[in-house]
């Protein structure tokens, strides 16, 4: 008896699956239930990775080139643009951007890199779509393109330029009164320094832009001065260094609603 | 009693028997589903999101779409004809809306067959199997694949409708021809979207995926129709179609889109751009990176393009009476490039893609005979002071090489014209004037030359480089000469002129930059000399053929007759044509005469730009500053008439640089 009941027992087992699969839906059920925890393994997981590896290696240029993008819209002079735009990176140039770097150049130094005149020209012609500059290991090249692409004019700021623009443009071997665009507005460096360190933490990369120049110098700062006039929405800073009894001044541009801030603070202080 | 007694017993030994057996068997596949599940791939979560793979997009100049690569084209089962959907459910699995993953009786009768009757491979993969087997799985044929893949199918079909599974399998199955899913497949053999497929369409395309080579329908076209024969009537026997719809479908033969092969791209042109984007950022990138790639490609130029090398390679197959079932034809590469940025706008790699991907215009160094002297007569104006009236002469030479026999090149026509002007030997192409001056120059100085002008195949430094005996390919050609055309200055050729992310951010844009290479003048002077070539001397087909516009270039045919060049310009469009076989092999009549240059590339380019030209105004080459032109005596390098009338004189203009005059002689 016990064996009948035992076959049809087992008989109705299979057949019920056979007729309703449910073996088949249980135990799919249950890998379901094991997915979240299962590799992913396979052609079709082996092409999302690639998928994925392809996406990753996109953000990464992109990434890149809009850093390079942001740094080099906020460059302060074109040595600070050759500094970031390495060799093999490119970037574009904002036409007003590049103006005003031009512009914050010396006279000598501008006219060496492309005549004003010229500039002009260039300016007003409408073939001009962008300006575009690429790292080299000989310096930086900024292009002027049309709408295809096709360079207009190119200028190329090598090594040696960039060297001397660097020299012209933030060294002097003097003593802050002595040129006279700092006149009425020098102080001690303790009491610069204080009334910089008073400001919000956002002010102060504004104030100082190119702290590598400061740093990279000997001696001590002895006294700062602040220029008494803009330029392009920026401020000369002007810091005395004083090394084995001689002085050297190293000039850094601070954009000039951050030297407002300082100035105020300075006042402060001497009330 | 005792007789019915013993049945019981042999009954419930075996019912004991076969419970164990079966308990056995429960608990082996338990233990082993155990084993499996944690190396089991995980299913993605939808199953939908398996198809989601970008495709990289190529445009033309234009910004026309001119393919994609990679990802798929998934389509809902509302936009895939309801033909295509039936008759791969009859083909592949008619039980599919029935079972849960596995077709128990189908199984076993396999498992039954491969056990059994060796040999004989029967298949009893329902649709669910097939996709799992296609997302996860390898092709290795074990048990134990087959176990795995067997449990992913349940898991499958546990957790997807079945709509979410049919739809996941139409879109990722392959039908060959580089066609993956319904759509691309419809549109690869039939140029259609899914939607409009008919029955017989339907049916050839189900048919399919069992072997995409084996019924390739672009190559096996008769095998394909009766697997697609064999499709329609799997449809009648399940009753999707009735046996007189299957007739009338079977009667059809579809006509298939433009002929397609196993191949990724079908153009040369893509596939060096594909190659150069490999190098720069990787195959993921390129392929898996739904990138959008704007080419330089001008499709109108390419159709020209192709239609010209069709046409020439017509013309020299009837010239050399070759048969057009010929297993190994001769072959023709072209490159056309714009002179003022370097854009290289239409580019043919062979006579026939779907036959050979070998791309000859990037691939193949081959020798460029006289179409090389250019270079050397730029060179020997630069170094030596000489210009297009120096007299020279034509005469037997021999230039002594050291450490081995002496160099005495022959001219083509084995004939010496004496006396003539530098202008008229590049215009005959005299070899003997050739050697002269790469004698006086040093071969280093001329592949110097070459380098600047954009040549980069590696050259060896020996007199015979003056006659074109290192390979370079008609890509390097059509540069060099653009930079001829463009008065000296340098542009490199490009083939891609943005790449953009998925979300159209630049990744990459060519910067069409100029570079002087070489003095304006001098330059000028030089493609003078090879307007002269297309006027009246070796490329005076070109004219014969109708072609009016200024143009200037030069024939190069080895001594073998291997290798038959022509390269050529206008002030806008540079191109390099060359003709002959892959193997060293002689382009030749029946006869055995020689096919030159002239004869077999020349009327390729002419043909390929009197379409590429023909909208655009006729301009003519600029003339650089302090050039001046002046008349001279081919036999004398003075003015006409400076030692006395002579009318059978020959008088040709050159351009002179302000510092030169005629009556100059360079002998040695």
């Amino acid at each position: 008896m016990f064996n009948l009941v035992l076959f049809f027992l087992v008989a109705a087992v299979v057949f019920s699956e056979l007729r309703f699969d449910w073996g088949e839906q249980l135990l799919g059920r249950y890998l379901a239930s094991t997915n979240a925890l299962r590799p992913e393994t396979g052609i079709i997981w082996t092409t999302g990775n690639q998928t994925q590896r392809a996406h990753t290696h996109l953000d990464t240029i992109v990434t890149e080139r809009q850093d390079q993008a942001r740094v080099a819209r906020e460059a302060t002079s074109f040595v600070q643009l050759a500094q970031v735009v390495l060799p093999g990176q490119w970037t574009g140039l904002d036409r007003e951007r590049f103006k005003a770097l031009y512009l914050d150049l010396p006279q000598d130094a501008a006219a060496a890199l492309i005549p004003p005149v010229e500039l002009v020209w260039l300016f007003g012609t409408p073939g001009l779509t962008r300006i575009f500059c690429q790292g080299k290991t000989e310096g930086l090249e900024i292009y002027f393109l049309d709408s295809d692409n096709r360079v207009i004019r190119q200028i190329d700021l090598d090594h040696r330029f960039l060297a001397s623009l660097e020299k012209e443009e933030n060294f002097f071997s003097e003593r802050l009164e002595n040129i006279p665009g700092f006149a009425g507005r020098i102080y001690p460096a303790d009491r610069f320094f204080a009334a910089l360190l008073s400001l919000p933490a956002e002010v102060i990369p504004d104030l100082i832009t190119t702290p590598e120049v400061l740093l990279r110098e000997r001696g001590t700062i002895v006294r700062a001065g602040i220029w008494n006039e803009a330029k392009s929405g920026y401020i000369r800073l002007g810091f005395e260094f004083q090394e084995n009894g001689e002085t050297r001044i190293i000039l850094v541009r601070a954009r000039e609603w951050a030297v407002w801030r300082i100035s105020m603070a300075l006042t402060r202080g001497e009330q | 009693m005792r007789g019915i007694h013993l049945i019981y017993r042999g009954l419930r030994a075996t019912l004991y028997i076969s419970f164990i057996l079966a308990a056995f068997f429960v608990l082996a596949a338990g233990g082993l589903i155990l084993v499996s599940v944690k190396d089991l791939p995980r299913v993605p979560e939808p199953l939908g999101r398996i198809i989601d793979v970008p495709q990289t997009e190529v445009f033309d100049a234009a910004g026309q779409r001119l393919m994609t690569l990679g990802g798929r084209e998934p389509v809902g089962l509302s936009f895939v004809s309801p033909h295509f959907i039936d008759a791969v459910i009859a083909t592949e699995d008619h039980r599919f809306f029935e079972h849960h993953g596995i077709n128990k009786l189908r199984t076993i009768k396999a498992l039954y067959v491969t056990l059994f009757e060796p040999g004989r491979i029967q298949g009893a993969s329902t649709i669910t199997q097939q996709l799992a087997k296609n997302l996860f799985f390898s092709f290795e044929k074990t048990y134990l694949r087959k176990f795995r893949e067997m449990l992913v199918t349940l898991q499958i079909e546990a957790t997807s409708t079945k709509q979410e599974i049919l739809h996941a399998y139409i879109n990722q199955i392959h039908f060959g021809a580089g066609a993956q899913g319904i759509e691309r497949a419809a549109r690869v053999f039939f140029g259609i979207p899914a939607s409009d497929l008919n029955l017989s369409q339907a049916a050839l395309l189900a048919g399919l995926p069992k072997s995409p080579t084996l019924y390739n329908p672009f190559r096996h076209y008769e095998r394909a129709i009766t697997r697609r024969n064999f499709v329609l009537q799997r449809m009648a026997e399940v009753g999707q179609i009735t046996r007189q719809e299957a007739i009338a479908a079977m009667a059809i033969r579809p006509e298939l889109a433009v002929r397609r092969a196993d191949s990724r791209t079908g153009s040369y042109f893509i596939d060096a751009l594909i190659g150069q984007l490999v190098g720069k950022y990787g195959e993921d990138v390129v392929f898996h990176g739904g990138i959008k790639i704007y080419s330089t490609l001008d499709s109108k130029l390419q159709a020209a393009a192709d239609s010209a090398v069709a046409k020439g390679m017509e013309r020299l197959d009837t010239m050399m009476e070759i048969d057009n079932q010929d297993e190994d034809p001769p072959q023709a590469a072209l490159v056309a490039i714009d002179t003022g940025s370097g854009a290289v706008k239409a580019l043919v790699g062979g006579r026939d893609y779907f036959k050979t991907e070998f791309n000859r215009a990037v691939q193949s160094h081959r020798r460029p005979g006289s179409g090389f002297k250019p270079f050397l007569y730029y060179c020997a104006f630069n170094e030596l002071g000489l210009h297009p009236a120096t007299l020279m002469t034509d005469e037997p030479v021999t230039i002594q090489v050291k450490g081995t026999t002496a160099w005495k090149p022959r001219n083509f026509e084995r004939t010496f014209q004496g006396d003539v002007i530098l202008k008229q030997a590049l215009t005959s192409s005299i070899n003997t004037i050739a050697a002269q001056l790469v004698e006086r120059t040093g071969p280093a100085s001329v592949i110097r030359t070459a380098r600047l002008c954009g040549i980069t195949s590696p050259l060896e430094e020996v007199y015979s480089i003056a006659l074109g005996t290192g390979g370079v390919t008609p890509l390097e050609m059509a540069s060099a000469f653009s930079t001829f055309a463009a008065n000296g200055i340098r542009h490199e050729p490009f083939m891609i002129r943005r790449v953009e992310d998925p979300f159209g951010r630049v990744i990459y844009e060519h910067i069409a930059q100029g570079r002087r290479v070489l003095d304006a003048g001098t330059a000028f002077q030089v493609v003078d000399m090879m307007r002269s070539v297309v006027d009246m001397g070796s490329g005076k087909s070109i004219r014969q053929l109708g072609f009016t516009r200024p143009a200037a270039g030069k024939t190069g045919t080895t001594d073998s007759f291997n290798d038959a060049w022509f390269t050529g310009f206008t002030p806008s469009l540079s191109v390099s044509v060359w003709t002959g076989f892959d193997r060293e092999k002689k382009l030749a009549t029946r006869t055995g005469m020689g096919i030159t240059g002239g004869r077999a590339a020349a009327p390729i380019w002419a043909d390929f730009m009197d379409q590429a030209l023909r909208n655009e105004p006729e301009r003519d080459f600029p003339i650089p500053r302090g050039i001046r032109f002046e008349a001279v005596d081919t036999k004398t390098g003075c003015a006409p008439d400076t030692f006395g009338a002579d009318d059978n004189a020959e008088i040709v203009r050159v351009p002179l640089k302000e510092n030169q005059t005629l009556c100059q002689e360079a002998r040695p």
